[in-house]
């Protein structure tokens, strides 16, 4: 049954913003599916729309188009995030954990660390539980973390703690919930790379133990390569190409996808983008078919009209550009 | 141990804006123009009357002795003798501020609960009828100043419709119950006078309304956008995602950190509360301690002017100190200070 269902299926989802300058097109008909127990690499440059689909997933955003399916096991149901009923979504939210990009949105500056901690634990847990256990779960979330002296940590306020433990008490929440998708975008940003090891290898655990699926979002292709089973990468909301993460390195086919991978031995600190030269196009005006066209080394001239559609390479390689098909125009 | 460190510092600030002020208002009532003896004693007085009494107020000596002098008896609770009511002070103190103290605190007491319940409501519904219900009534409530509202509600609770009592603090014929506190509510509860409680209290809505309506609108302004802030927080969207039940979500991780800013302002209130209680009553005829301010200060009453101001401050400094507890037990970042500050 676990085979059968994908955990996640995402199809044609459309975001726009209004904005005081327009109607910002972010997102543009992006679909990704995750697995149960999958951990899927969501990478694209900075301002690609990332984010903005992880919060699509746990409706912090409202799409104006296409469908979230999610399977609850829990309810033994599919449901639609993007048109469930309040109610429904109340059940469905605890199984869907994000922990967001900013290290500290997530906690309420009032309120110590511990307070917060041990209430996602109790609240999330489907019977219930005693104060010590909660307690003790608290520690060894908190220790899983890799967060020194737990108690001192629980009994703290954000504010006395720094962004990186902020971002790993974040990461220590979303697990106590154990929900049946993660979220994480940029978990590791704010931590060194030692600790940044040590957490991968705790979303890893994680996924094998509870069968959590994990959509991890970064910009890191050193990260993704790490963690990920697949890739989606993303350019100015749009999925470009899919692959398991093997298949991503040794053959990336989207022309995107090749500047993405070739630039990064050229990284010093700097972003994906000084691989490529050019701008990501403006959402207020985007080009209406594929929008790598305005930086794309390979471009044709429908490129800019028709999105080109997208072409399975392999059972787990998917690519929407016109050099490997889709010659209707 | 932050805390007490915390409220220790508090206390030193407020002795020593208290000692400022005595200082203050010592030198301004010395320093101004006018011979108060003169003025206690009228134009026809002779001479020698006169100067007798300057030099039983040491008004003849330098400023600075003159405070000394003062000072040494302030402590002790002993602030001299009135030149208008030939009393001590501290008796007219204790004999006007009470009603005062009564109304403002009534007033206080409907500001914060209605003003912050207003807010709420209007912060988790942003756009409904109450909310633009409560955005007429705010904008009316800060431009409208407090006297014109007494007035206003005089004439139209007092007169049109004829609802409440306008003038006093007492109808005609209710007796007042024996003097313990001087404020007419506390002794009519003290004396198990009910009836002189509920007279009293009637007596009081006009006036606690007129005084506190401003600072109400302004309360329920702030709360509104900090409550509306704090909701699209993702702090509070995280808290719904680990199934925290959503009333323990309102009263307790929304509530907190949306009080910080109006508890804040509160402290700044105080002053405007007081400020209003003083014309508000005049015009209810409240037999507060604004007339025995008015009075002393067109008298020039030396002794009166510097207790007068002193017990404002002293009010004041002590609203602030708790307006600053309540900050403090609010925010963490204030209670135990910022990293680096
Ligand atoms: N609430 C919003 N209102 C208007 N525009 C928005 C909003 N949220 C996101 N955007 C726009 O959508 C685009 C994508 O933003 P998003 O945060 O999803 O990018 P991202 O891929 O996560 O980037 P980064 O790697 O820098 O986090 C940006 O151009 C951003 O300005
Ligand atoms: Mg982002």
């Amino acid at each position: 049954m676990t085979q059968e269902h994908d955990l996640l299926r995402i199809t044609d989802l459309q975001v726009d913003f209004n904005t005081f300058e327009g109607c910002l097109h972010v997102l543009d008909r992006v679909s990704i599916t995750a697995r149960m127990g999958e951990k899927v690499g969501l990478v694209g440059e900075s301002g690609c729309g990332k984010s903005t689909l992880g919060r699509c997933i746990v409706r912090r955003v409202r799409p104006v188009a296409g469908e979230i399916i999610f399977w609850s096991e829990r309810l033994n149901n599919v449901e639609d995030i993007v048109s469930v009923t309040d109610s429904i979504w109340k059940q469905l939210r605890k199984q869907i954990q994000m922990i967001f990009q900013e290290p500290g949105a997530a906690i309420n500056p009032v309120f110590t660390v511990g307070d917060q901690l041990r209430a996602a634990i109790r609240f999330s847990a489907p019977t219930h539980i005693g104060k010590s256990q909660i307690q003790r779960r608290a520690i060894e979330l908190l220790q899983e973390v890799q967060l020194s002296d737990p108690e001192r940590i629980m009994s703290s306020y954000p504010f006395q703690l720094s962004g990186g433990m902020q971002q790993r008490i974040c990461i220590a929440m979303a697990l106590g919930v154990q929900p049946s998708l993660l979220i994480a975008d940029e978990p590791t940003t704010a931590l060194d790379v030692t600790i940044q090891e040590q957490i991968l290898r705790l979303f890893n655990d994680l996924v094998s133990y509870h069968r959590t699926a994990v959509i991890f979002i970064t910009h890191n292709l050193g990260v993704v390569r790490e963690i990920a089973d697949r890739v989606y990468v993303m350019y100015a909301g749009q999925v470009m190409e899919s692959a398991t993460t093997d298949e991503l390195f040794e053959n990336p086919m989207h022309p995107y996808t090749r500047g993405l991978i070739s630039a990064v031995p050229k990284l010093t600190g700097g972003g994906i983008i000084e691989g490529i030269p050019g701008h990501i196009p403006s959402y207020l005006d985007p080009p209406t078919g594929c929008r790598f066209c305005t930086r794309c080394p390979d471009v044709v001239p429908k490129c800019d009209e028709v999105r080109p559609p997208i072409g399975s390479i392999n059972a787990s390689h998917e690519v929407a550009c016109f050099l490997y098909g889709g010659e209707a125009s | 141990m932050a805390t007490v460190k915390f409220i220790a510092k508090r206390i030193l600030y407020a002795a020593f804006g208290l000692f400022a002020l005595s200082v203050f208002m010592f030198t301004i009532s010395r320093i101004l123009p006018g011979d108060p003896a003169r003025m206690a004693l009228g134009p026809r007085a002779p001479e020698w009357v006169v100067e007798q009494l300057r030099e039983q107020l040491h008004l003849n000596d330098p400023i600075f002795k003159q405070y000394i002098i003062w000072l040494r008896d302030a402590v002790r609770g002993d602030f001299g003798e009135s030149l208008y009511t030939r009393r001590p002070v501290m008796e007219d103190i204790k004999e006007f501020l009470p009603a005062t103290t009564q109304l403002v605190m009534l007033a206080a007491l409907i500001q914060i609960s209605f003003g912050i319940l207003l807010g709420i409501i209007a912060g988790r519904r942003r756009n409904s009828w109450i909310d633009n219900v409560t955005r007429v009534f705010a904008y009316i409530g800060v431009a409208t100043p407090a006297f014109a509202v007494a007035i206003l509600l005089l004439l139209l609770f007092g007169f049109v419709f004829d609802l409440l009592p306008t003038t006093g603090q007492l109808s005609m014929g209710m007796a007042r119950p024996p003097v313990v506190t001087n404020m007419v509510l506390l002794d009519s509860l003290i004396a198990g006078n009910f009836p002189a409680f509920f007279d009293n209290l009637k007596h009081m809505i006009l006036p606690a309304f007129s005084v506190c309506l401003a600072g109400m609108a302004q309360l329920t302004r702030i709360t509104r956008v900090t409550i509306g802030e704090n909701l699209r927080k993702e702090y509070i969207f995280a808290s719904r995602g680990f199934g925290v039940p959503e009333w323990r979500i309102a009263f307790k991780y929304l509530l907190k950190p949306s009080l910080i800013p109006p508890v804040s302002l509160l402290g700044m209130q105080i002053g405007a509360l007081f400020s209003n209680a003083f014309l508000v009553e005049l015009v209810f005829n409240w037999p507060g301690f604004s007339r025995y301010g008015v009075n002393v200060m067109l008298r020039k009453d030396l002794n009166a002017i510097t207790a007068v101001a002193l017990v404002m401050g002293v009010i004041y400094i002590t609203m602030n100190l708790l307006v600053d507890l309540g900050v403090g037990a609010l925010d963490p970042r204030v209670r135990l200070g910022e990293r680096n500050a």
